[in-house]
């Protein structure tokens, strides 16, 4: 894989990597096994480190003050930040930046004002309203939220489901259907203040994952004046699957990097542990799942990588980008299972961090798109029956 | 929600049929005021058993509890964080408050950031 990476690359991961090692698995050793918050100030410390890397706001544009880093150099870091217990769903514990809501970028200079600029600055949080209780693999068809035109305003009613950081956001981004006629092309994009009179977080959602809960929401009457809508009206739809496309390159690297960590720790323990008068690593079963292993993380690492260079070079990436997503979460979910069976009772403890990526990695079949629907966004192009842009 | 079961009285006995497993609890003083929520996660020796007796062992180091804390209740919960997360949130919307009164009195595990559930309504800083 080395031989792939540029100089420059190189060291941006290595760098990383120490990163990781010496600055966040060293604080993860006296917090809860499914800890969601460092103690006080020592995010504020590994902030600072980040900057001095060079790589803080990691996500953000380089025009708005991010380090502008290539989509495969993304890729590579995601991997490295995510080698840690909380690694999959809280990579370093956001020392990195929050990039916020990628959608923003294409918004008026009025909204960029209003809310991505507070949001780049830390003054305001923000969450993303797509999927609901009727269903999130399909929003162009599951969405039941309306908004309906009154005056200068519009008025949303409905249901939110799933979005993470509702309960501490400022404003999020909410999806809605402004035309029943449309499919597709009837929903809307609105930016929506959480101090709207109308608007509700309703329970937390608990679920395998300990960081980065999911939040219900309702919307009653909700007034959102019309500066709020983001793009075209009708547009919403294709606003938030372009970023959700290009979101999976990192979202699979994030993957690949537990698998490597996993598959770390199952080299290791092979090495040591003996049954019956041998090393675990000496006995077939063993060789074979470690090996099954790294055909998984490199078979994950070659496909988020093709997504990006197609990315970056300009071209579609839509079914390169399905296909990283799919051989990454399905990879990645194997190589933990087989981590922890070669750790055998140990394996399935808290005092390892096999069993937190071990539920938390179930989700990422399902979330940002289950593997089915992965399936059918290449299947689509395959049998040429949509565009692979 | 918060735990739905009646408090229990601390003795030798309730503390020892507490399970050793990870979960939630709430301690209350003799009047039943809500004191403190609290969580039994991975790295406790006997979970649930070793937390709650540790606040009525009588050196607790947390002063609101060491004085004040009179009756407790449990739940096993696998998802023991976000499950307390949600009880403080949900003590912020239906008492108006912050904190419960001994949480700013513990260490930073005790202030948790927290979100809220109905964003619209104030909370009132605690007054310790």
């Amino acid at each position: 894989m080395d031989m792939l990476m540029s100089e420059e690359q190189r060291m941006i991961t290595q760098a990383v990597k120490r990163f990781v090692r010496e600055e966040v698995q060293p604080l993860e050793r006296d917090l809860d096994p499914d800890a969601v918050e460092l103690p006080p100030g020592e995010l504020d410390r590994l902030k600072g480190i980040v900057q001095q890397m060079g790589l803080y706001h990691i996500d953000v544009p380089e025009d708005y003050g991010g380090p502008g880093l290539r989509l495969t150099t993304r890729g590579l870091v995601a991997e490295e930040m995510s080698q840690h217990r909380a690694g999959l769903y809280l990579p370093c514990y956001g020392a990195f930046g929050s990039a916020g809501l990628a959608q923003l970028y294409d918004a008026s200079d009025d909204q960029k004002d209003r809310y991505l600029h507070p949001m780049l600055r830390g003054e305001k949080r923000a969450f993303f309203g797509l999927t609901e209780p009727s269903g999130g693999s399909d929003p162009a068809r599951a969405i039941q939220t309306k908004a309906v035109k009154d005056g200068d305003d519009w008025i949303l009613n409905g249901s939110k489901l799933f979005s993470s950081g509702a309960d501490r956001a400022d404003f999020g981004l909410v999806f809605a259907r402004t035309d029943p006629s449309k499919g597709r092309r009837g929903i809307s994009a609105f930016l929506v203040d959480t101090d709207s009179p109308g608007f509700e977080v309703r329970r937390v959602v608990h679920t395998l994952r300990s960081a980065n809960y999911g939040t219900e929401l309702s919307f009653d009457d909700v007034r959102v004046p019309a500066a709020n809508l983001v793009g075209e009206e009708g547009a919403g739809f294709s606003l938030a699957n372009d970023n959700l496309t290009r979101q999976r390159i990192p979202y699979s690297a994030t993957c690949v990097g537990i698998a490597v960590a996993a598959q770390e720790m199952a080299i290791s323990y092979s090495q040591q542990r003996e049954t019956f008068g041998a090393a675990l690593a000496s006995r077939q079963a063993i060789q074979w799942m470690i090996v099954d292993n790294e055909i998984d993380i490199r078979t994950g690492r070659m496909m988020y990588l093709a997504a990006a260079e197609q990315a970056e070079l300009g071209e579609p990436f839509r079914f390169e980008a399905a296909m990283a997503k799919l051989t990454s979460t399905e990879g990645a979910s194997r190589v933990v299972d087989r981590a922890i069976q070669i750790h055998g009772g140990i394996g399935v403890t808290k005092d390892l961090p096999l069993e937190r990526w071990y539920r938390e990695m179930r989700i990422r079949r399902i979330g940002e798109g289950p593997s089915e629907v992965q399936r059918i966004i290449m299947a689509r192009d395959l049998l040429g029956r949509g565009s692979s842009g | 929600m918060p735990i739905r079961k009646p408090w229990i009285q601390p003795t030798p006995e309730s503390i020892r049929a507490v399970p050793a497993v990870v979960g939630v609890y709430e301690i209350a003083d003799a009047e039943g005021n809500l004191l403190y929520i609290g969580q039994a996660g991975g790295r406790e020796p006997f979970g649930l058993r070793t937390q709650i007796a540790l606040h009525f062992g009588g050196d607790d180091p947390n002063p609101v509890l060491r004085e004040r804390a009179a009756q407790f209740r449990w739940e096993a919960n696998q998802q023991y964080t976000t499950r307390r997360l949600e009880m403080l949130m949900q003590f912020q919307r239906d008492e108006g408050v912050e904190w419960p009164p001994a949480h700013p009195a513990g260490d930073w595990r005790d202030t948790p950031q927290l979100g809220r559930l109905r964003r619209s309504q104030p909370i009132r800083p605690s007054s310790g």
